[in-house]
């Protein structure tokens, strides 16, 4: 090479080389770290960017992430990692150190057997590691020393024979002299060894180190069998692990994360509406008991606060016949019932009447039906079959003939004898004998909103659509729905019922966002959100359900109030955060295709949480 | 030896003995034995005749299960029949209760087993047939539970060298020996070049050494697996560039034949192997490389010797034993291949350890898997010999 | 003397109550499975751990390689080991571990609980059956499906395809010609790579190893043509999911569990997608549940087993996937959850399950099964090889 025929007398100093060895170098160093860059590269792509056909060869991705890391680290691989350098570092410590010991003795001294020694240290890379599975296995088992960082003593195989040779070669190089001037001074054999020898080997020493360490840091049988338990997985394990059965996670394998197929979610500053955090924020999402927080707007909205409905008795078509007009007062308790035959007892005995047939008449709605995308097994207990009658919320099947019941109940108290109770409607033109009012709306949509009752939410959201002027069919209230919701400009709700049960209403994220936007900013709409549970501590998010009440969440509790949502496999919660900065967010989380275990509830809590700034 | 100098070599004698010695033996033990685990009448090493008594006990437990499910059915006039069989069975199976592995079994009693087994076999025939509108459950019992109970006695499964035997007719053993031998050769080859180069270039003090150095060292820093799953992504045949490249440059005919065709994934696996491994000769080599004195350079100079010369004359002898360890202990390493072909492609091209693997462990059949395993050894000692042969004896001396 | 030892009896007998008093506490069921990418597995769990207080299960989470959870389990009860108490097995598994004494025998736990092994999914109870003894419950049943695109397969051909009245070659033709419409670039996805899908997708072919020569020719007939992509021999399920998610191909095989990844994951939408039975029938595959042998918990694992068949535990488990309890399959909870039992293309390929070999040496028939057939896939060996080679094979 040109660099010998230049050689200056001094020290070797920067020499120049000819341009071709460059270029040679470079390109050699090129293909050394190609593989490694393109994975970097196709870290930081969307999985539909990695299979694809021509994304596949983009060298900067069309929509960058860091999602891949994120569940990759979600995922435990700083575990793993942690897991790698600790057994690898064990394993060069002690090989470094056994294989010195040993390789001493076999450079320096000869002894009978030596060639034996070294043959059968030799001799013994010559085997498949995979035969030491079995009886270390059954060792380890019956020791049980599995599970444990005592797999590094099953590394010896693998790396100390090349340990040994490569020490005896650098030990051999040392002159003996140095030696001996050492044993002279005093040095026992193990000074000499590791005061004077093991530093002028050092080149070797740290070859065999480095060696080690990678043998080590790359082994994946020994570890995959005898160290099952993830909690001591390697990285190689870890990472293989990755992939499951029916699906190659390149993302996540080149180090990358998700955030769950299943969610999604929005957070927004609630006096500006900037956007702190999103994720799949227009995906329409099947969002539970969410779908009340439209309920309660446009029942504000269209009905107002104050109003209120009247349950009457009317005059029947004879007179021994009194109708009770169920007028969809879903707060009707017995107590009001109670009150209403008082009143009609008295003008009953007025006229001297003393035993009536009481009709009941629950037409204002038609028949009742399950919306669409509800299941049968809804009725009775999660939601009533909707009728504008209905006392005490019982959960029954007929709420109206049930009702009619309670108030034949409480006139036979009252001393009128009633012969029977059945359905019916009142004749037209009948006057009203009596009449009860209904708390006004205001107290409807707290009591909803709360306990996220279901036959409050229907029986609101289909009275909304009478007032709207639609009928109190389920696409009655579907197009009250879309009206409303229009009028405010939130789109992204497709909505079947009033209370979310239906398993086809979807909502988007940035939609529920913008409503809890909207209700914020008008005072009439404002008990929308002063009306939700407080985390932790009223209606559906107290610590009794579990809610709110372990780490990480229960930092949350009393900073939250958020409406809940929960089908069997959907988990939602939205509403409002007051932040340890003090400003308020207005957050959405939806986590679809899980069951609503109290475990997802709780991470969900979390996430609040993290909105609020505490965890 | 003195006893302080044995002292120094215990500990590595101690994990030789434990780690490998041990396996090693219990492998070429296996090696005599027609060892399968998914058989239960030969999967240990049984040298003597043996009872596989728990089997025996949860068979005839069965039999017992269904004759009481059948007194439900039956007739009282069957009771006496039923009856007398539980109880017979019950009193036999007594004395084999509680044990969890296989017992020694004498002639007597294994002959004592059989004429118990017949006895019973006759009578539940002779009670099914007494009553065949019943449809006895015991009947299965003639076709399941006394078969299986006959073979609970075990005899000796030691088969010596037939397994050996049986391997020189092995067709898949010798393919795969080609295939190993192949990947092992080419493999060495490129690492022994390019590690060379590489370790020259890394002994100079020129500017940049170290970045030479530390991204060289890369490809080895990664994990076997974990570098044979990025390989199998740039080797995809629609996603993966390295395989997009080759077939614009028309080294391959199209991309996904490098991880589906014969000749492809050997390609594949050597370029993954090389290109993983290079630094690992390097650096052997540069530690050889760095004790050779400047000074034998200079004077080489001196005397005119141009860069060739100096480097057949001066460094490659110097280098001999670094060399010959590094190319011994790679030589091994490529030959017992395991991880990088399995992560990879899933095992093609199928090499020996692969195939031992399969049989071994995938089939549960450790005897034959330990003849392959042995056959490996004598075949890799054979070559480690040849080494050393060629490259110096020097080594195994003082 | 008698008087000493029946108060150091009562004294012995004292001690033991207390001292098991004293460590009483729920006791641990380990449970080995795979991890699972939906919430199922874990909602099973946690209802069972709920719905009553003497056992906890701890889901002890296996590699998702198959083929790497299946020598660690062996592994591990070949050494006797009882750290599993319930073991999750595919379901060609259950031959071997039955062979080897691995599991114990569930007939009689069964008949004491008062459960007929009739009343449960027959291809994964076949599948556990082994020397006349049931070693099995279904966790839970899978089996192959043909995907197809509905807004591109004309109706008539949709209606065929749905009731099975058709061919591989009638397949193969449809495929070719739909090929490209509506953005798809692959005509047909299945899984032919060198590993146990291969076996699966051959069994679909062959008929069940009936038509040995006509199915396999058929197979490299698909592979040779242009409806299937160029590196049709890599792919698995994933690579198969991947391209009908994405909407790349027009027809696919695969598990029903794509029919979730199409909600989930899909470029296109699952009103696009309709499923149909195979021309060969569909092979059996999902996982299974048996009791190590050596379990300390018999009756805890039993427990167990029996409570995720029961109709609590296959409603939980039902969310993802298909019940392994035959009551179930009319349940309407369990059908809302799960569309494709109402499916008539569904409901068809269910009556049309056919079985891989129930044998002690699977993985060896499964491997030269394999081989065979690999081998005549990518051009390396003749039909007669490879037919010769399944029978071998199968002889075993």
């Amino acid at each position: 090479m040109t660099s010998l025929a230049t050689t200056k007398k001094t020290t070797p100093s920067r020499e120049r080389l000819n341009p071709l060895i460059w270029l040679v170098i470079a390109l050699f160093l090129f293909v050394m770290v190609f593989p490694f860059l393109w994975i970097l590269i196709t870290s930081f792509k969307p999985g539909a960017e990695i299979y694809g056909r021509d994304t596949a060869f983009r060298l900067i991705a069309v929509n960058p992430t860091i999602d891949n890391y994120t569940t990759v680290i979600n995922k435990g691989i700083l575990d793993a990692v942690k897991n790698s350098v600790i057994v690898s570092l064990i394993t060069t410590l002690y090989v470094v150190f056994v294989a010195s010991m040993s390789a001493y003795i076999i450079a320096r001294f000869s002894f009978r057997g030596k060639r034996m020694l070294m043959g059968l240290i030799l001799g013994i890379s010559m085997f498949p590691q995979m035969i030491i599975i079995g009886p270390v296995f059954n060792m380890f088992y019956n020791l049980k020393m599995l599970n444990s960082y005592w797999v590094t003593m099953a590394y010896s195989t693998i790396t100390l024979p090349s340990a040994v040779w490569i020490m005896i070669a650098h030990f051999k190089r040392i002159p003996l002299s140095v030696e001996e001037a050492a044993r002279i001074d005093g040095c026992s054999q193990w000074q000499a060894l590791w005061i004077v020898i093991f530093p002028m080997a050092a080149p070797g020493v740290f070859t065999t180190a480095i060696m080690t360490f990678i043998a080590a840091w790359n082994e994946y049988l020994l570890t995959l069998t005898l160290n099952s338990d993830k909690a001591y997985h390697t990285v190689p394990v870890a990472i293989n692990a990755l992939r499951t059965q029916f699906t190659i996670l390149w993302g996540e394998i080149t180090a990358a994360t998700v955030l769950g197929r299943g969610t999604s979610g929005m957070v927004v500053d609630a006096a500006s509406g900037r956007r702190i955090w999103s994720h799949r924020e227009d995906v329409p999402m099947r969002a539970a008991s969410l779908v009340k927080l439209a309920t309660a707007l446009a029942a504000l909205d269209v009905l107002g606060a104050d109003h209120t409905v009247r349950t009457r008795v009317d005059r029947g078509a004879t007179t021994r016949q009194i109708v009770l007009v169920g007028r969809g007062d879903a707060l009707l308790t017995t107590a009001a019932l109670g009150r209403l035959a008082t009143a009609t007892t008295r003008d009953l005995r007025n006229r001297g009447v003393t035993r009536v047939e009481v009709l009941v008449d629950d037409s204002l709605f038609p028949a009742p039906s399950p919306a669409p995308g509800w299941l049968k097994s809804y009725h009775p207990h999660e939601v009533a079959p909707v009728r504008p009658l209905i006392v005490d919320q019982h959960e029954v099947m007929d709420t109206a003939l049930d009702a009619g019941q309670v108030f034949a109940a409480a006139m036979k108290a009252r001393g009128i004898g009633v012969t029977s109770v059945r359905r019916g409607v009142r004749p037209r033109g009948a006057a009203t004998i009596a009449g009860v009012e209904s708390p006004p709306v205001l107290d409807w949509v707290e009591r909803m909103l709360l306990r996220s009752d279901n036959d409050i939410a229907e029986t609101l959201a289909r009275l909304t659509a009478i007032d709207v002027g639609y009928p109190a069919t389920w696409e009655g209230v579907n197009r009250m729905q879309a009206t409303v919701l229009a009028r405010y400009g939130i789109t992204g709700m497709t909505l079947y019922d009033g209370s979310g049960l239906s398993r086809s209403d979807r909502v988007t994220a940035r939609a529920v966002v913008t409503l809890l936007r909207t209700v914020r900013a008008r005072r009439a709409l404002r008990p929308v959100l002063s009306a939700l549970p407080l985390a932790g501590r009223t209606g559906t998010l107290t610590a009794a359900r579990g809610r709110f009440d372990t780490r990480p969440s229960s930092c949350a509790a009393g900073r939250v109030r958020a409406k809940s949502g929960a089908l069997r496999d959907t988990v939602s919660l939205a509403g409002t955060a007051a932040t340890v900065e003090g400003d308020d967010s207005l957050f959405v989380f939806v986590v679809a295709g899980q069951p609503s275990t109290l475990t997802v509830r709780r991470a969900v809590d979390g996430l609040a949480a993290t909105v609020v700034g505490c965890w | 030896m003195t006893w302080k100098q044995f002292l120094f070599v215990l500990p590595l004698l101690l994990l030789v003995t434990t780690f490998s010695l041990y396996p090693i033996f219990t492998s070429g033990v296996y090696s005599l034995f027609d060892y399968q685990t998914n058989d239960q009448t030969r999967n240990a090493v049984y040298t003597g005749s043996k009872l596989n008594a728990p089997l025996l006990v949860e068979d005839g437990d069965y039999l017992l299960f269904y004759l009481r499910k059948d007194r439900e059915i039956a007739s009282p006039e069957a009771y006496a029949a039923i009856d007398a069989l539980s109880a017979d069975i019950s009193a036999f199976l007594a004395p084999y209760e509680g044990h969890r592995q296989p017992i020694d079994l004498s002639e007597a009693g294994a002959e004592a087993v059989t004429a118990f087994l017949d006895d019973i076999e006759a009578r539940i025939t002779g009670l099914v047939g007494a009553y065949p509108e019943l449809d006895l459950r015991v009947s299965a019992g003639l076709d399941n539970q006394i078969p299986e109970m006959r073979s609970t006695i075990v005899g000796s499964n030691f088969i010596g060298l037939a397994g050996y035997r049986q391997l020189f007719g092995d067709q898949r053993f010798f393919d795969d020996l080609r295939n190993t031998l192949i990947f092992t050769l080419v493999s060495v080859f490129f690492e022994l070049i390019i590690g060379m180069g590489l370790a020259l270039v890394m002994n100079r003090p020129m500017r940049g050494v170290g970045l030479v150095r530390t991204v060289s060292l890369i490809p080895w820093a990664i994990p076997t697996a974990v570098s044979a799953l990025i390989w199998t992504y740039l080797y995809d045949g629609t996603s993966g560039i390295v395989a997009r490249v080759f077939t614009q440059l028309g080294l391959i005919a199209s991309p996904e034949l490098l991880l589906t065709s014969a000749g492809g994934t050997m390609a594949a696996a050597i370029i993954a192997d090389v290109w993983k491994t290079t630094p690992y000769m390097a650096l052997l080599l540069l530690a050889g490389l760095q004790v050779i004195d400047r000074g034998l350079y200079e004077s080489a100079s001196v005397d005119g010797a141009g860069p060739m010369r100096t480097f057949t004359q001066i460094t490659l002898p110097l280098l001999k034993p670094s060399l010959l360890v590094a190319l011994l202990f790679r030589t091994l390493d490529a030959f017992r291949v395991y991880d990088l072909i399995a992560v990879l492609t899933k095992g093609t091209p199928e090499t020996l350890s692969i195939y031992a693997y399969k049989v071994m462990i995938g089939q549960g059949n450790y005897g034959y898997g330990a003849v392959i395993v042995l056959a490996m050894f004598l075949c890799v000692g054979l070559i480690a010999l040849l080494y050393v042969k060629v490259l110096g004896a020097e080594l195994m001396n003082d | 003397m008698r008087k000493l030892t029946s108060v150091l009896l009562v004294l012995a007998l004292l001690m033991t109550g207390v001292v098991s008093a004293l460590a009483s506490g729920p006791v641990v069921i380990k449970f080995a499975a795979q991890g699972d990418s939906t919430p199922a597995t874990q909602a099973a769990i946690d209802a069972y751990n709920a719905a009553q207080s003497a056992y906890k299960v701890e889901w002890t989470d296996m590699t998702n390689d198959s083929g790497a959870m299946r020598e660690q389990l062996i592994t591990s009860l070949k050494a006797g080991s009882a750290d599993y108490d319930v073991l999750s097995l595919d379901v060609v598994w259950a031959g071997e571990f039955a062979a080897a004494g691995y599991i114990e025998p569930l007939d009689m736990m069964l008949d004491e609980a008062g459960l007929n092994p009739d009343d449960f999914n027959a291809g994964s109870m076949a599948s556990g059956l082994y020397s006349g003894k049931q070693y099995v419950l279904p966790f839970f049943p899978d089996l192959g499906l043909l995907y197809f695109r509905k807004d591109i397969v004309s109706e008539e051909d949709a209606a065929k395809l749905t009731a099975g009245d058709y061919t591989w070659e009638d397949l193969k033709g449809m495929a070719e010609a739909y090929m490209g419409q509506a953005g798809t670039v692959e005509g047909f996805v299945f899984q032919s790579a060198l590993y146990e899908g291969l076996v699966c997708n051959a069994n679909e072919f062959t008929a069940n190893w009936t038509n040995l020569k006509g199915g396999l020719e058929a197979m490299k007939s698909f592979i040779d043509s242009k409806a299937t992509p160029d590196n049709i021999m890599t792919y698995t399920e994933g690579e198969t999911a991947n391209s009908f998610v994405k909407g790349e191909s027009v027809f696919s095989r695969n598990w029903p569990y794509q029919w979730n990844e199409v909600k989930t994951n899909g470029t296109i939408t699952i009103d696009q997608v309709g499923v149909a039975p195979l021309p060969g029938g569909s092979t059996v595959g999902g996982w299974l549940l048996a009791i190590n042998k050596n379990s300390q918990n018999i009756e805890g694992a039993f427990d167990f087993i029996k409570f995720l068949n029961s109709p609590d535990g296959q409603l939980v488990l039902s969310q993802t996937y298909l019940p392994g309890n035959n009551a179930m399959l009319e349940d309407e909870a369990v059908i809302a959850n799960n569309e494709l039992l109402s499916m008539e293309g569904f409901t068809n390929a269910m009556k049309t399950t056919i079985a891989r070999p129930v044998s002690a040496e699977y993985s060896k028939v499964s491997d030269a099964i394999q081989q065979a057939v690999h081998a005549y896939l990518n051009g390396t060996s003749a039909i007669e090889d490879a037919v010769a080679g399944v029978e071998a094979a199968l002889a075993q």
